[in-house]
């Protein structure tokens, strides 16, 4: 191994180390304070963890099947909105009266925090998955659009010109050099997206969640209002941390850099 | 070395953050302090009458400060009380059962009132509980509400399961719920006074009996719960029962007073008003009553894990049944 | 020979917030088949911009015809290699940016792609590079690769702009050399802009001089015999000639 690379790794698991030791010292308070002040909504750590735990199993509450619902409602919702987003950022390149009409849209709605379309979804659709799908959409089309967009306005021309001198039609141009060049942006867009979604997901799930379609934000709402169970709460708190931080490292951060990162379009 | 030091400051700190979330320091000269919550619509007219009347503070021989806040659900008053921002939560004799029964450091001070609750229908084809098909979404206020245990009470009298709907419920606040039910976004609403009134009026609507009948008119609907720290400071402690039951003694005694101040509160014309409190089921009174009728029903159907007796749930000094 | 391109008063400006900028005036070139033109010129003076006329990248008054048709748009009649460093695509390796294009014109064929890529590559002295991505590359190196894109499809009119400028003088030789018998094998025609007198006396067929005003001053054959070396008779007189000619045309 050269010095380079291992100075780098060094760095790295410095790093790493300085956020597990953070944690573990976070962890450490939490317990002391828990166990010694014996508060009703601040339970200790090993009480949330055997609750998550028995409810991984429970028949009454199984929180995975929650947490399922709400993860598979939010990709769905992603996957339509990122789709829908290139597409229509795409055409917007294609055809100026799109496009202008697009940017009109997108200054307006990414302004919208999609819980305050609730009451009007909740008349007009009803309190139901739709409702939810919809709202997740919301909340990754338009950041996405809007990223996709400025990465499109920040193409080197030189790049476009090569692609249309190599006799590239509009729409080869758009999937051969437009979203690759900007494709940091259509990542970051996406990851503005999924973190507005979730949370949108989340809130909605909490504010109207129908029992019938049960996601994580209605496990949250059943422990507070009927179990009055607030470990359930904390513990379903950490399991959405939990798939954050997974779909962060897992996901985000593995295409990132077999892509951006990999073509040196982003450090 | 650095990282050290930075990471024990930072545990440091933690804990110094945690230190100042529980004391809540008072020292001898300042007001004292107390917070009251409550939620929307007219049976808490009491604490409307009590806010504006100022009737603590007339009734409590020293300087103190209360504090009115409305909060919109029960259970965003049972973590008020948990956390120890709040001294005194009204809500439903429902959640506070199941408040006492998880533990929550409460017991009810004073009782507010009785209301009329009802299931209403815009679908011809639904005039009973055993009508409601799976896909017939019931709007109501909240999952562990009263209106809810109401709908398991008559779903366990008419279907012979206390959960047999509960995957039918959709939560809404009560306005939105009617709005719903007015746009055919839901087929049932489960609803109290005075939503309760505006939709029995319209012809279009059915009532379902089961509901109405579930919680034998007259029975308590709202109560008033107070922290368990309250009771260590009796003068307060008194000083805040009687203004409930003055309270209501104003209200059955000052109708046209009442009036006017729920006007001031609920932005609704006085005839309106008027004709709430004419309702039979809209009266206010000191006395619990249902507390075991509740309290063993919901037991029965596994709302709450552990009964509650009239002495758990009450000062000494609140009469219950 | 035939004319394959021939532009008559072309016209160029650029318009900023500041006004407009006339670039080029009323230009007048016909170029034959398989010529090999170099153009020289001070910077500034618009043989960037002649190029990119050519090349269909913007709009001009006057008539540019190439094959009997007028140039509206870009064509792979007409590839460019463009002055900028940054003109591979980065999400592409090596290999990929020299077959995506051929791809493009239908070549499907694996083997006939990788192996026209692969002697490209071997011409411009890049074949252990071919998995690396652009931002692995020297400028140099990226500038090679360019051109073996540019190369590997056979254009009929290639369009350099100063693609040697960030080379050593050996590689650059080789290189000329290389592009030279290309151009000479494949019947390219190339237009060729340089700063290096050398370059165009070398390479060139026919020698345009640009002066700042964006006029062709001079425009000659170059009759000197192939390969021309500075030893080549004439060389010197050449070069002396060209370099007070640039010397005057920039003020
Ligand atoms: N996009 C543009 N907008 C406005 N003016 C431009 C633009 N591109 C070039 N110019 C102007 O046109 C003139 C000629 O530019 P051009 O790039 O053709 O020069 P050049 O002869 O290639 O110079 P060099 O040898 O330095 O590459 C310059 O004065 C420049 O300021
Ligand atoms: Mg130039």
């Amino acid at each position: 191994m050269n010095k380079e690379n291992y100075t780098k790794l060094k760095s790295r698991y410095t790093s790493l180390g300085v956020q597990f030791i953070f944690v573990v010292i976070c962890c450490i308070s939490w317990q002391l304070y828990a166990t010694s002040r014996n508060i009703m909504g601040f339970p200790a750590l090993d009480v949330i963890v055997a609750h998550l735990i028995d409810s991984f199993t429970s028949t009454r509450q199984p929180i995975l099947l929650y947490m399922a619902h709400s993860f598979i409602l939010i990709v769905e919702g992603l996957a339509i909105g990122a789709l829908t987003a290139v597409v229509l950022s795409g055409l917007s390149v294609v055809n100026n009266i799109i496009g202008s009409i697009y940017r009109l849209l997108i200054s307006i709605f990414d302004l919208l925090p999609g819980v305050a379309l609730l009451p009007i979804l909740m008349i007009t659709v009803g309190a139901n998955d739709l409702s939810i799908l919809i709202l997740v959409i919301h909340s990754v089309l338009w950041p996405m659009s809007r990223n996709i967009m400025d990465g499109f306005r920040m193409i080197p021309p030189t790049y476009i010109e090569a692609g249309k001198n190599y006799g590239l039609s509009i729409y080869g141009l758009l999937a051969g050099v437009y979203i690759p060049a900007s494709f940091a942006n259509v990542l970051s867009g996406l990851k503005i997206g999924w973190a507005r979604a979730w949370r949108g997901l989340i809130s909605a799930e909490m504010i109207f969640g129908a029992a019938q379609s049960a996601g994580i934000g209605v496990y949250i709402n059943n422990a507070r209002t009927i179990w009055l169970d607030y470990p359930s709460v904390y513990g379903a708190i950490f399991l959405i941390i939990i798939v954050g931080v997974i779909v962060e490292y897992g996901f985000f951060h593995v295409i990132e850099s077999r892509t951006v990162k990999r073509w040196g379009m982003i450090r | 070395m650095k990282k050290i030091i930075s990471l024990v400051a930072i545990f440091v700190l933690g804990m110094f953050l945690l230190q100042g979330c529980g004391t809540n320091g008072q020292d001898g000269n300042a007001p004292k302090k107390i917070t009251i919550a409550y939620q929307g619509g007219i049976g808490y007219a009491p604490v409307h009458v009590m806010e504006s009347q100022k009737l603590i503070e007339k009734n409590y021989n020293g300087n103190v400060e209360v504090n009115y806040v409305k909060l919109d659900s029960g259970a965003a008053i049972n973590e008020g009380i948990i956390g120890g921002t709040i001294d005194i939560g009204c809500m439903g004799l429902a959640p506070a059962i199941s408040g006492v029964s998880k533990g929550i450091p409460y017991k009810a001070i004073a009782n507010l009132c009785s209301q009329s609750n009802g299931l209403m229908s815009n679908d011809a084809s639904i005039s009973s509980l055993k009508q409601i098909k799976p896909e017939d979404k019931i709007a109501l206020v909240s999952t562990g509400s009263i209106q809810h245990i109401l709908l398991g009470m008559a779903a366990e009298k008419t279907l012979g399961d206390a959960h047999a709907l509960d995957n039918n419920i959709q939560r809404m606040s009560h306005a939105e719920g009617m709005a719903a039910l007015e746009a055919g976004v839901v087929k049932l609403h489960l609803t109290s006074a005075p939503f309760i009134y505006q939709e029995r009026a319209q012809a279009k609507y059915i009532e379902l009996p089961e509901v109405k009948e579930a919680w034998p008119q007259g029975n308590t609907f709202l109560v008033a719960m107070a922290a368990t720290t309250l009771e260590n400071d009796k003068e307060l402690f008194e000083a805040v029962q009687k203004a409930f039951a003055q309270s209501v003694d104003y209200i059955n005694s000052n109708p046209d007073d009442t009036i006017s101040i729920e006007e001031q509160y609920l932005k609704l014309d006085k005839e309106v008003i008027k004709s709430y409190l004419k309702e039979p089921d809209c009266k206010f009174f000191t006395d619990i009553r249902g507390l075991r009728l509740m309290a063993e029903f919901m037991k029965r159907a596994g709302f709450v894990e552990k009964d509650v007796s009239k002495e758990q749930f009450c000062y000494g000094g609140v009469s219950c049944e | 020979m035939s004319d394959i391109l021939s532009i008559t008063g072309l016209t160029k400006q650029y318009s900023s917030p500041r006004g407009k900028n006339k670039i080029l005036h009323n230009l007048h070139l016909t170029v034959k088949s398989n010529e090999f033109i170099c153009i020289l010129g001070p910077s500034g003076c618009g043989k960037s911009t002649l190029l990119r006329c050519i090349a269909g990248f913007e709009d001009y008054s006057g008539e540019i015809i190439c094959n009997s048709k007028v140039v509206k748009k870009p064509s792979v009649e007409r590839v460019m290699v463009f002055q900028d460093y940054n003109q591979l695509f980065p999400w592409k390796t090596v290999e990929q940016n020299i077959q995506y294009p051929m791809k493009i014109q239908g070549i499907k064929d694996e083997n006939d792609l990788r192996c026209r890529c692969e002697d490209m590559l071997k011409k411009v002295g890049l074949y252990e590079y071919r998995k690396f991505y652009p931002h692995e590359l020297s400028g140099g190196m990226k500038q090679r690769v360019a051109i073996a894109r540019a190369i590997a499809l056979i254009p009929q009119i290639v369009l350099m702009d100063e693609p040697f400028a960030a080379l050593d003088a050996i590689t650059r030789n080789r290189l000329q050399g290389e592009l030279y018998n290309i151009s000479r094998t494949e019947n390219m025609t190339v237009m060729f802009v340089t700063h290096n007198i050398q370059e165009a006396i070398t390479l060139g067929t026919r020698i345009l001089i640009m002066n700042s005003n964006g006029e062709i001053v001079v425009d000659e054959e170059n009759n000197l015999p192939h390969p021309v070396r500075p030893s080549t008779k004439g060389y010197g007189e050449l070069w002396d000639r060209y370099s007070k000619i640039l010397q005057g045309v920039d003020e």
